[in-house]
């Protein structure tokens, strides 16, 4: 069957066909371990977002599962940000099935999170892997110019590894 | 590195663990740590994928310019997005009837936006009798606001004063406690609308010129935005606020906002963004100099604006291409783009788009000093705007046409192209005939005085502009 390809189509399959909903609720709750109700509240706001931005969506089915999954990933960071989250479920953090192009989606997500960490984390980082230089050696160089780098350093990469989720 | 019997491994020493930037002593201790220490074994597997990732980066020429960015000043208002949201505030019971409630709402919205867009476009009047009838507590009324001021975005260029008077009149139509009553039962949350409007108000003062209002207009919309929880809209925000900055000759600051936008238009996924974003990242990199990557950014941006049939982007970024191009010495290589670009634009399909490729043209080939080609294309632009009854593009057409048969050396064409000049712009009464004669002083001598000719044709441009206006440009 070729897939719904408007938006009040893909708004009306993914909150009103059983089947696709559950189908994206049970994604959110294996993959990020988030609560069903959690996920419902989520997928509800991302279908109205879409709606929201239909003038400016030419994809729309990719569109929700995008943003989807954002908020997904944003509600389980907040969570585990706050301490009031458990372990993450199995295969929570492994990207080996990658069913809906993860890994592509953490590549932007560490673009993305370079945009914010500290110039001078994005310096040492540049250092390393475009100019090959040792990570020591240039974070020893930028402390003697900088005091507190190796906590800038430190929130800077907790940053980016909160892309790996 | 942390003290290893009492506490867990820093990330930096796991990366420089991973990354086997360790001496022998350090390594044996990090590894006697993990031996005990799930957690850090976890954060391991972790930094090893953040290593793979980073790599993936740095080793890709498009994207290892992320590694670049700098950071905006501390006293700069966009330098840090505004947090989103991560939870939702609206639960709903049966979720079917949401469904049903928003889809139907938006349906409506879609239909009756294009009233209210045609009021914004026609007189205040009609303007004000349609905004009385619009009910704040009807969520298709709140959809048809928020798609109106969407689509008055796209089409700001036809009357960019019209459609800032439909923000201004949205915005005192919401006013401080529109919507504050019951705002978790409404689809639309009065923070987009006010967000939208303040949007349109800041795209029309781009046009207007007023960049300073400009920039309070996208600084509250970002606000807004970011308490809607809406990614696309904040990276619309930083896209046309960079776009402001490059008006202003900011472009040093306009590069990291657009960035951050294009990180997320890439994220989401919403291509004619990321050509905006691109295009806007090459103007700014041009006002910087950097000319080689203003070319990659344009022309990046060229695939998406073709596919999705954008030809005023397609133009403009085909056009900003060659500019740089020229500016590397690259003339032929611009000359291929053009020449694409025609073939790319059917003269039934995209007649109106035509003349901006050979007006494009005729501005580079002046550029790199083959005047007798400009006058040429410059006047094949002049025709194809006459035909498409854009009267003042086609004057300052002819215009850089005269000029450009003057810098060639043909005097003698340039004076007929000049006295034609003059005929039309006495039968449209559009500009004061002293300039013209002024241009026609400017070929008395010898050797027409050139840098006169070029202030003077660019004041018959302004001039041409204002008369006109662009609306019928």
């Amino acid at each position: 069957m070729e897939a719904p390809q408007t938006t009040r189509q893909v708004v009306e399959t993914v909150l009103l066909d059983p089947h696709e909903r559950q189908k994206l609720i049970g994604f959110a709750c294996s993959r990020f371990g988030i609560l069903p109700e959690d996920a419902e509240d989520l997928l509800q706001e991302t279908a109205l977002e879409l709606l929201r931005q239909r003038h400016y969506v030419h994809s729309p089915r990719g569109y929700l599962f995008t943003v989807f999954k954002k908020r997904c990933v944003r509600l389980l960071r907040l969570r585990r940000l706050e301490g009031n989250w458990g372990p993450l479920p199995d295969g929570a953090a492994c990207p080996s099935s990658d069913p809906l192009g993860e890994t592509r989606d953490r590549g932007i997500a560490i673009r993305q999170a370079l945009c914010r960490i500290s110039s001078a984390c994005r310096r040492l980082l540049a250092a390393h892997y475009i100019e090959g230089k040792s990570l020591r050696e240039t974070a020893a160089h930028m402390a003697r110019a900088a005091s507190g780098m190796g906590n800038t350093i430190d929130r800077c990469l907790k940053r980016l590894r909160a892309c790996m989720i | 590195m942390h003290d290893l019997m009492n506490s867990h491994l820093d990330d930096f020493t796991l990366l420089r663990y991973v990354a086997e930037d360790l001496d022998d002593v350090e390594e044996a201790a990090v590894a006697d740590h993990l031996s005990t220490c799930d957690t850090c074994r976890k954060a391991v597997e972790e930094i090893e994928e953040l290593d793979r990732e980073l790599k993936a980066i740095a080793d890709n020429r498009e994207t290892c310019r992320d590694f670049e960015l700098e950071d905006l000043p501390a006293d700069d208002p966009f330098r840090l997005r505004p947090s989103i949201a991560a939870r939702t505030r609206r639960r709903v019971d049966d979720p079917g009837n949401f469904a049903v409630t928003a889809v139907v709402a938006s349906e409506e919205g879609e239909e009756l936006s294009t009233v209210i867009l045609e009021s914004a476009s026609g007189s205040d009047g009609d303007l004000n009798t349609v905004l009385r009838r619009i009910d704040l507590s009807d969520p298709a009324h709140r959809f048809a606001l928020l798609y109106a001021l969407q689509k008055s975005g796209t089409q700001i260029a036809e009357c960019p004063s019209r459609f800032l008077s439909f923000a201004e009149r949205t915005l005192s139509l919401l006013g401080p406690e529109a919507g504050a009553a019951s705002e978790k039962d409404l689809l639309i949350e009065t923070a987009a609308l006010l967000g939208q409007a303040q949007q349109l108000v800041g795209q029309a003062c781009l046009w207007t010129g007023d960049f300073e209002r400009a920039k309070s207009a996208f600084l509250v919309a970002y606000r807004f935005f970011g308490q809607v929880g809406d990614e696309l809209a904040l990276a619309k925000i930083e896209q046309l606020e960079a776009q402001r900055r490059f008006f202003t000759a900011e472009g040093g600051k306009a590069l990291p906002l657009v960035r951050r936008a294009l990180a997320s238009a890439e994220a989401i996924g919403v291509e004619d963004e990321i050509g905006r974003c691109r295009t806007v990242e090459g103007m700014a990199l041009q006002q910087l100099g950097r000319h080689e990557e203003a070319v990659e950014a344009f022309r990046s941006a060229l695939p998406a604006f073709e596919k999705l049939g954008l030809w005023s982007n397609y133009v403009g970024a085909v056009n900003s291409v060659a500019t740089s191009l020229v500016v590397l010495g690259r003339l032929s290589e611009a000359r291929s783009h053009f020449a694409k670009a025609l073939r790319r634009l059917s003269r039934d399909q995209h007649r109106s788009w035509l003349p901006f490729i050979r007006k494009g043209l005729a501005e580079v080939l002046f550029a790199a000093g083959r005047y007798r080609e400009a006058a040429i294309s410059a006047a094949q632009a002049a025709r194809l705007y006459s035909e498409n009854g854009m009267i003042s593009r086609c004057l300052m057409s002819n215009l850089y046409e005269v000029e450009s048969w003057a810098r060639a050396g043909e005097a003698g064409r340039a004076r007929h192209r000049l006295a034609l000049f003059r005929e039309a712009v006495r039968r449209q009464g559009v500009l004061d005939p002293t300039l013209s004669g002024l241009i026609e002083q400017a070929f008395s001598g010898a050797v027409p005085d050139y840098q006169k000719l070029k202030e003077l044709r660019e004041s018959a441009e302004s001039a041409l502009a204002e008369r006109l206006g662009r609306r019928h440009a």
